[in-house]
């Protein structure tokens, strides 16, 4: 038998777990500061969650977690039996007391706290919750009878008397018992039907299934090599059937993969209700779609840009109150988040109705960058000309603040985005507000491509970003400038040419536009048109990652495995772009 | 301790509590110590349910919990005729007379201040399954 535990097998089960219950936390605390008063089921909530945390933390040996939890414990004893009142600054202690507990937790997962860090870091909070209300006179007791930190006692279990005594107290209850026996059973509609799972025991379901799709295409091309036609038939036939099963089961294992948007949103409230804080603005959070469902392994890609998007709207977007009422609009400014899924795609819009972004800045800073011309600019839409906010070195905002950070503009958010498998754009009126767009794939695991030919080589062009395809005419190209850049006039809609075979300087036949392909695809808010020998069929294949096992390569977004067992690399068009300036800017 | 002869380790155990981590940690101790039947349930309703459909030798749940907590649900248990007699372990922070009153009260068997050691909960088990036999 074991005397003592041995906390590293339950370390990582407490983190999880605390972080669940300090996001529920977060959530009330949240709600409680908005109504701006506080419902006694809060309070037992609270509590209740916050017994869990300290109780956990003492057992898992966290003593400087615990002790602050414990602080709060008792505050929100004294609130349980009505020593303490609800007030505003109840909540802002709270909600204090919420960002401090998860300071202390990052540092004892990393095992930097002593007595001396944090009795630096809270001394002050442990003060404000153990003396609150003393100023009214109100003398509250230091230590609650209810809830001691530690346990010094000498008894550590003991045996209640099993005589007679508990079976009086049963009868005398019965009837009161029977009835809540029956509302329990009423409120128990919620049956246990789900199980926790190990995120990489799905990885490696959904990584098996993508093997299984590589096998499946190896089968169908051997398949098509066979030149008995009946025996092919019959192959054909069974195939067709193996497909659809595939398919059905990819469904199934990518559904256990999904989690709703709420997950994604969860994290912004307090984020945005601390900026605005700071920024002395005054900012209403709202979300939409939250039972909208992602791919959990897309989250944590996804998390960064969002939080930049959400901090620049806070910071650039939304007025102070007094210029928003000066301008006539709601003192508070509103950012709403969408999510909504269709063909196979998310799209989760991030809306602000502050102050728009000042087209015209952007263009002059883009001309000053060298990303475009004054004549240039007159084809352009504006959400071509907004779209300039994207590329690297165009932050507009004259003066660097602490919330949107430094250096990192809004290029590495859509680079981001585009290693999901995604593109973003985004519209802007002056003084009405500012929407960015994030289109997304459902997976990152599988993702539909069509097999593109360069002299010897070919490619995976993700459909996804296909606009259109076409063999253009020599009318239809004409080349402006003088570093030789070739556009596609397509319905009075000047497209750039990049022509595959220079940007990976592969030898190739065809170098007439007339002779190959013009595949167009979307970048950002704008096109290019890809120029390739010819493309062959479209199939559906496992993304591998690259970098993973070897590094990034520049213009690739990950390979996969071909039918003939051969690599496959998958085009990544925002690079291909960057690649294709650097190449006309020589 | 009764010696290693005596003990019944195909006897079965309900572990009660909203927190994974303390649900882990229990079953785990119990495991170390020889004993392999064990569920866990929730809440008191969870565990309510689950108590219906089989009958346990043993039940060791925490008391605050949300939908109904320990005292509550104990004290439902002991309405089954089978659990009249079947021990339950209250795990709780404090060791109060308040909290001895309402043990006693709802017919618990014993308490265990958590955070606990596995020596004592399963000094706590093995001496309640001892005089049950």
């Amino acid at each position: 038998m074991i005397s003592e535990f041995n906390m590293d097998r339950f370390i990582e089960i407490f983190i999880e777990e605390t972080r669940e219950i300090l996001e529920s936390i977060e959530k009330l605390l949240l709600t409680i500061e908005q109504n701006d008063s506080i419902e006694i089921e809060e309070v037992h909530d609270l509590f209740r969650y916050i017994h869990t945390l300290k109780g956990n933390s003492l057992s898992i040996g966290f003593q400087f977690f615990s002790k602050l939890a414990h602080e709060l414990e008792s505050f929100l004893e004294s609130m349980r039996h009505d020593e303490i009142k609800y007030g505003s600054d109840v909540s802002k202690l709270l909600i204090n007391g919420y960002d401090l507990l998860n300071e202390i937790l990052e540092l004892e997962i990393e095992k930097t706290i002593d007595e001396k860090t944090f009795k630096s870091k809270t001394d002050n909070i442990i003060d404000e919750l153990t003396n609150y209300g003393s100023n009214d006179g109100i003398v509250k007791e230091v230590e609650s009878e209810e809830t001691p930190y530690v346990n010094t006692e000498e008894e550590r279990f003991g045996f209640f008397n099993d005589d007679n005594s508990t079976k009086k107290t049963n009868t005398k209850q019965e009837t009161e018992t029977q009835k809540s026996v029956e509302t329990s059973q009423k409120a128990h509609s919620i049956a246990s039907s789900s199980i926790r799972v190990n995120l990489g025991k799905i990885d490696k379901l959904m990584n098996d299934i993508g093997e299984l799709v590589i096998a499946m295409s190896m089968l169908d091309q051997f398949t098509q090599s066979v030149e008995d036609s009946s025996i092919k038939n019959g192959f054909n036939e069974r195939i067709g059937y193996l497909k659809h099963i595939l398919r059905d089961l990819q469904d199934s294992v990518m559904s256990t993969r999904m989690v709703p948007m709420e997950q994604v949103y969860s994290k912004f409230p307090k984020l945005v209700r601390d900026i605005a804080k700071d920024l002395n603005k005054e900012i209403i959070f709202k979300t939409a779609g939250n039972d909208v469902e992602i791919d959990k392994a897309m989250i944590e890609g996804l998390s960064d840009p969002l939080i930049h998007i959400i901090r620049n709207a806070c910071d650039h977007g939304i007025e102070k109150p007094s210029s928003r009422m000066a301008s006539g609009k709601n003192k508070e400014g509103t950012i709403s988040m969408d999510a909504t899924q269709a063909n196979e795609q998310i799209m989760i819009t991030i809306k602000d109705d502050g102050k728009g972004i000042d087209e015209e800045r952007i263009v002059s800073k883009a001309i000053e960058a060298g990303l475009t011309t004054q004549e240039r600019v007159q084809m352009l839409s504006t959400n071509e000309k907004l779209g300039f906010i994207f590329e690297p070195g165009l932050s507009t905002a004259s003066d660097v603040t602490d919330i949107s950070g430094r250096g990192v503009g809004m290029d590495v958010v859509r680079s981001n985005i585009n290693r999901l498998g995604g593109t973003i754009d985004i519209d802007s009126e002056a003084k009405k507000g500012t929407t960015f767009r994030l289109m997304l794939p459902l997976t990152l695991a599988i993702v539909e491509v069509l097999n593109v030919v360069v002299g010897d080589a070919r490619f995976f062009l993700p459909i996804a970003s296909i606009i259109e395809s076409l063999q253009p005419e020599s009318s239809m190209i004409q080349s402006i400038g003088n570093n030789n850049n070739e556009v596609l006039i397509l319905r009075e809609e000047a497209i750039p040419i990049i022509r595959l075979y220079e940007i990976f300087n592969i030898a190739s036949n065809i170098t007439e536009l007339e002779k190959g392909m013009l595949i167009i695809v979307r970048y950002g808010t704008s096109k290019v048109a890809i120029f390739f020998d010819m493309f062959l069929t479209q199939q559906q294949v496992v993304i591998k990652s690259i970098d993973k096992n070897f590094k990034q390569i520049d213009g690739f977004s990950g390979a996969s495995i071909k039918g003939d067992g051969s690599i496959g690399l998958i085009l990544d068009v925002a690079a291909i772009v960057q690649m294709h300036r650097q190449l006309k800017e020589l | 301790m009764s010696s290693e002869a005596n003990k019944d380790f195909s006897v079965s155990m309900l572990v009660v509590d909203d927190s994974r981590l303390m649900r882990d940690m229990i079953a785990f101790a119990l495991n170390e110590a020889g004993y392999s039947d064990i569920e866990t349930a929730e809440d008191g309703i969870d565990a309510l349910e689950k108590s219906e459909t089989r009958e346990y030798d043993l039940v060791v749940t925490d008391i605050n919990m949300p939908r109904m907590d320990g005292f509550e649900f104990c004290q439902n248990l002991k309405n089954f005729d089978y659990y009249k007699d079947i021990p339950v372990i209250v795990l709780t922070t404090e060791s109060s007379d308040k909290m001895k009153r309402k043990g006693q009260e709802v017919g618990a068997a014993a308490w265990l201040i958590k955070p606990f050691v596995p020596a004592e909960l399963i000094y706590v088990v093995e001496t309640l399954l001892a005089k049950n036999r």
